[in-house]
């Protein structure tokens, strides 16, 4: 009987857990600059500031060239919401913004984590997003949005 | 005062055919990766109508626009309504070149296309970047967008403030300058420029020289940003000028209708309100804050004017509340002139009282709908009341009009962004 008990609440713990890996899948979202970048870390502020336009270098000086993923792509969702607490129409409104006024161009938007990876390794500078499970040698993470 | 002939409205055909240059410039955008310079297209646009609760004065959104809604229409299709076009040529990391061709109602109540931006741009080192030709200009908090209904949640600018900020572009340069420092990203841009801007009626105005500073920090969701703008201008309205001319050289008896008595010049008196290089200053303060479930904008400013034009307070709060794809907004604005002192001289102090009769209180409520991508749905109704005898920022304001009335728009628009 006990033993049944706890069998029954290892299942439904499975059962949770598994659903919960469900939910989160896109949880992580990395922010990743080439392997070589010699960038240590960035704050969750800097991250924000980056990626909602407000800034364009990164720490050490460098111009940082942002890398998205396709416009209605769950990574690209779960990222900016986290990063900046904005939708993808408040994001499309703060970038008609600066590139009507002339003040600076949309990121690049690349295919999918693959891509980002290939972006960042090729262009100095360059400063994207992928799912944490993607993570390889080839990028460095300076910050984790979970 | 003149009317406009309806011809030149923005009728259904003409929108279908704005609708169609749209598809076809959305057809075509494209992007490049590859080396070689990278071209990008894009482009904005509005569709919306207005209406006014008074048929004795136009509505207008923007200081040189011929007419509104009021006397002119009833529902007038051309008050918001525009499309622009943009190109961007990347050249290398350094350079880059923007061109913005827009199509909306102009000064001569034409919708003829306008290059509206047409400048490069140098990226000297990753924190100042000069740019060169014709600018957008950072005035005001929303100056260099103003046209970009898709970026803003209200349908237009507010009103109050933004209806009297002149010229829109100026042909000059630019330096900006950013940097952060911990988590403080903060932002410098100085303009330099002159343009020449034409108002109906065929008037013109030469700003011969603009120029000013804008400072902005961005803390957290917090935005704050200070600003000075200085401009020398000459109007070069022949009826304004003859009546200056008057004032300096004397009017002889009967001048001013039948047994009108002379009035002696005053050069002086002339000089203190009309001459050439007449000067205005504007100071600026805007806080914002936006941690993206709610939003508040706010902004005040205030105009020194050494000419006919008086000093001005303008201020504007907007608030708003995001739920899904539904803003809900409120925005509360105002201007208000300051009165002259009297000179004595009759004909002066008629245009001093006239100018001077403008100031006037928005309370405005709408809602943004996101519709689908790229896509905003507004309406909007605001409750203006012009101050005790004043005509407020209206156009073609008929015998008819009371001063000091209130007044009711109501706005419908879609914008879109491609």
């Amino acid at each position: 009987m006990t033993n049944n008990i706890k069998h029954q609440v290892r299942v439904a713990f499975l059962v949770a857990s598994a659903a919960l890996c469900f939910t989160t899948a896109h949880a992580a979202q990395a922010v990743v600059v080439s392997a070589k970048s010699t960038v240590p870390s960035l704050t969750a502020d800097q991250v924000s500031q980056l990626f909602l336009g407000k800034s364009a270098t990164l720490p050490g000086g460098a111009t940082a060239v942002l890398i998205d993923q396709p416009e209605g792509s769950p990574a690209r969702d779960e990222f900016y919401t986290k990063a900046t607490g904005k939708n993808a129409a408040q994001m499309k409104a703060l970038w008609s913004r600066l590139t009507f006024s002339g003040a600076a161009q949309p990121p690049k938007v690349v295919a999918g984590p693959a891509e980002v990876k290939k972006a960042v390794a090729d262009t100095p500078g360059a400063i994207g997003y992928i799912d944490k499970g993607a993570v390889d040698g080839t990028v460095k993470v300076l910050f984790t949005l979970e | 005062m003149h009317s406009v002939s309806r011809r030149q409205a923005l009728s259904p055909r003409r929108l279908v055919r704005l609708s169609t240059a749209a598809a076809a410039l959305l057809a075509c955008q494209a992007s490049a990766w590859a080396d070689g310079p990278q071209f990008r297209f894009s482009g904005f646009g509005t569709m919306g109508v207005a209406h006014s609760t008074n048929k004795q004065a136009d509505y207008t959104a923007n200081f040189d626009q011929p007419s509104g809604p009021g006397y002119s229409r009833s529902w007038d299709a051309g008050l918001d309504s525009k499309l622009a076009g943009q190109m961007d040529v990347t050249f290398s990391s350094k350079f880059s070149a923007t061109a913005q061709v827009e199509t909306r109602r102009r000064y001569d109540a034409s919708f003829k296309p306008d290059l509206m931006l047409a400048f490069g741009k140098w990226q000297a080192t990753p924190e100042v970047s000069v740019r060169l030709g014709r600018l957008p200009y950072p005035a005001f908090l929303i100056s260099d967008y103003r046209e970009v209904g898709y970026s803003q949640t209200t349908v237009r600018p507010p009103v109050d403030f933004y209806q009297g900020v002149f010229p829109r572009r100026l042909t000059g340069a630019d330096v900006t300058w950013r940097t952060s420092v911990d988590s403080v990203a903060l932002k410098a841009i100085g303009f330099y420029g002159k343009e020449l801007a034409k108002l109906p009626n065929g008037i013109e105005i030469d700003f011969t020289r603009i120029y000013g500073l804008n400072l902005s920090a961005d803390v957290g969701d917090m935005n704050y940003r200070i600003s000075y703008m200085d401009f020398k201008f000459n109007p070069s309205s022949a009826q304004l000028g003859a009546v200056f001319q008057g004032v300096a050289f004397g009017f002889p008896a009967g001048a001013l209708g039948t047994g009108s008595p002379a009035i002696p010049g005053d050069p002086a008196l002339a000089n203190a309100y009309y001459r050439p290089g007449m000067h205005t200053f504007y100071g600026s303060l805007s806080a914002n804050y936006d941690p993206g479930d709610w939003f508040v904008n706010s902004e005040v400013a205030m105009a020194q004017a050494v000419s006919f034009f008086p000093q001005r307070q303008f201020y504007y709060v907007t608030s708003g509340v995001r739920l899904d794809k539904f803003t809900p907004y409120a925005t509360v604005s105002g201007m208000l002139a300051e009165n002259f002192a009297v000179t004595g001289h009759p004909v002066v102090d008629q245009i001093l009282a006239g100018s001077q009769a403008s100031s006037q209180r928005t309370v405005g409520i709408g809602l943004r709908w996101d519709a689908v991508k790229n896509v905003a749905l507004k309406t909007q109704f605001d409750s203006v009341k012009l101050d005790t005898g004043s005509t407020g920022q209206f156009a073609n304001v008929q015998p008819g009009f009371t001063p000091g009335s209130r007044i009711g728009i109501f706005s419908l628009a879609v914008d879109f962004v491609f």
